[in-house]
């Protein structure tokens, strides 16, 4: 299930096209400077691309000045999903994540997704204190599966060099 | 009456209506824990100060109007009786909502805070990154008998004056039993912190042993009989080779 889900999250890329609906209806907070506040976030969403692997999660956005984010699950300490009206209405939502650093605002925010929810399950399930235990749960175990690898290896050339004896 | 303005507002701003779930993969307990009545009771009357100057206006209004008798002074009181009406509605609808739809689940590793009934902020963290548990209690909270319980993680600072909030906090607002779970917070850390390797120094020889499962020095031990055998198929192939016996080699 967990594999699953891995499978789902990594294939992520791009935010929803209903992140560009959002800003855009954000953007008329700045009332008649509506078409320069929603400019830059036009470009903030076309630009917009998440990479999620193995180890981490890589953000970048921005032309004129870019911004490119890694953090690796193993430090994160809070999730924030946060959804305002807008984001429940159109149905993607913004999970924020937060390492050990000086700053109040949020580390990282993951905006315009639609799979929010899979997503925090998904950070839930890898960031720091859900695998310090595990015991009985071979299968979850990461170390153990390191172990198994190795002595699977170990095995392969063994009976390699032992069939090649016999030549 | 509230029941049916809740299920109509819950439509058309998509609430979440009941607990905040947990992935269904190995928690050996959840605890969900609501906030206690008597915080809705504290957030009315928050909510009614708040709003004691807009109907002082709004009979200042109708008062003048009395006196001058104006028309157009009764059209202003109209309209500002239906905004005050109107904003008082809103802001006890919301106060309900706040309350209703707030949510704390506990389970044996972590925490998540559902709050909030415009902007929903669902806050998870887990127990391995909790710094301090404290509680905090203001003169009126002490006077209706409920608490705060702040759980707080590492880094962060907040800025009142600013309006930043510390985003590196989750708070338990008005639980009635505040010192049993922050014992209970307690002691799931303690355990974390053990796990970890971190905390207290006594703890750490503790945790060397729990770190590594039965299962993984088993897989040890495995490895272990393996490289064992392979050094002996190693040795038998290079005997041969010793001897002199010179095979090409594929």
């Amino acid at each position: 299930m967990t594999d699953a889900l891995a499978a789902r999250i990594f294939q992520l890329r791009r935010p929803s096209p209903k992140l560009l609906a959002q800003f855009f209806v954000h953007s008329f907070a700045g009332f008649v400077l509506m078409p320069l506040v929603f400019i830059p976030l036009y470009f903030k969403y076309k630009t917009l691309t998440y990479h999620f692997d193995a180890r981490g999660i890589r953000a970048s956005w921005g032309i004129l000045f870019h911004r490119e984010i890694f953090l690796t699950y193993a430090r994160i300490q809070d999730i924030h999903l946060k959804r305002g009206l807008l984001e429940r209405w159109l149905g993607i939502g913004t999970v924020e994540v937060q390492t050990a650093s000086g700053s109040s605002s949020a580390e990282l925010s993951i905006v315009g997704l639609e799979e929010y929810e899979l997503l925090r399950d998904f950070l839930y399930s890898r960031m720091r204190g859900r695998h310090a235990e595990d015991e009985g749960v071979a299968s979850k175990d990461e170390a153990l599966v390191a172990l198994t690898a190795i002595r699977d290896e170990l095995r392969a050339v063994r009976e390699a060099l032992e069939a090649r004896r016999d030549v | 009456m509230f029941e049916l303005i809740k299920s109509v507002v819950a439509k058309l701003l998509v609430l979440p209506i009941g607990p905040p779930d947990m992935p269904a993969d190995g928690h050996a307990s959840v605890r969900t824990l609501r906030a206690s009545p008597r915080l809705l009771t504290y957030n009315y009357v928050v909510a009614a100060f708040g709003l004691v100057g807009t109907w002082g206006a709004l009979l200042v209004l109708a008062i003048v109007a009395a006196a001058r008798g104006d028309g157009w002074l009764w059209a202003l009181a109209g309209v500002g009786a239906v905004l005050v009406f109107g904003t008082t509605l809103v802001t006890f609808v919301t106060t309900r909502l706040d309350y209703e739809l707030r949510y704390y689940v506990v389970t044996d590793r972590s925490l998540r805070i559902r709050e909030g009934a415009l902007l929903i902020r669902e806050l998870t963290l887990t127990f391995e990154n909790v710094q301090n548990v404290s509680i905090r209690q203001g003169p009126l909270e002490r006077l209706l008998g409920f608490a705060n319980v702040v759980v707080e993680t590492a880094g962060g600072a907040s800025n009142p004056e600013l309006g930043v909030k510390n985003t590196h906090q989750g708070v338990l607002r008005g639980v009635e039993n505040a010192e049993e779970i922050r014992d209970l917070i307690r002691a799931r850390l303690g355990q974390s912190l053990a796990r970890a390797g971190l905390g207290d120094a006594d703890d750490v020889g503790e945790s060397q042993t729990t770190l590594k499962s039965a299962a993984q020095v088993a897989m040890l031990r495995d490895i272990h009989v393996e490289a064992q055998g392979l050094r002996r198929a190693v040795e038998a192939r290079l005997r041969p080779a010793a001897d002199g016996v010179s095979r090409p080699a594929k």
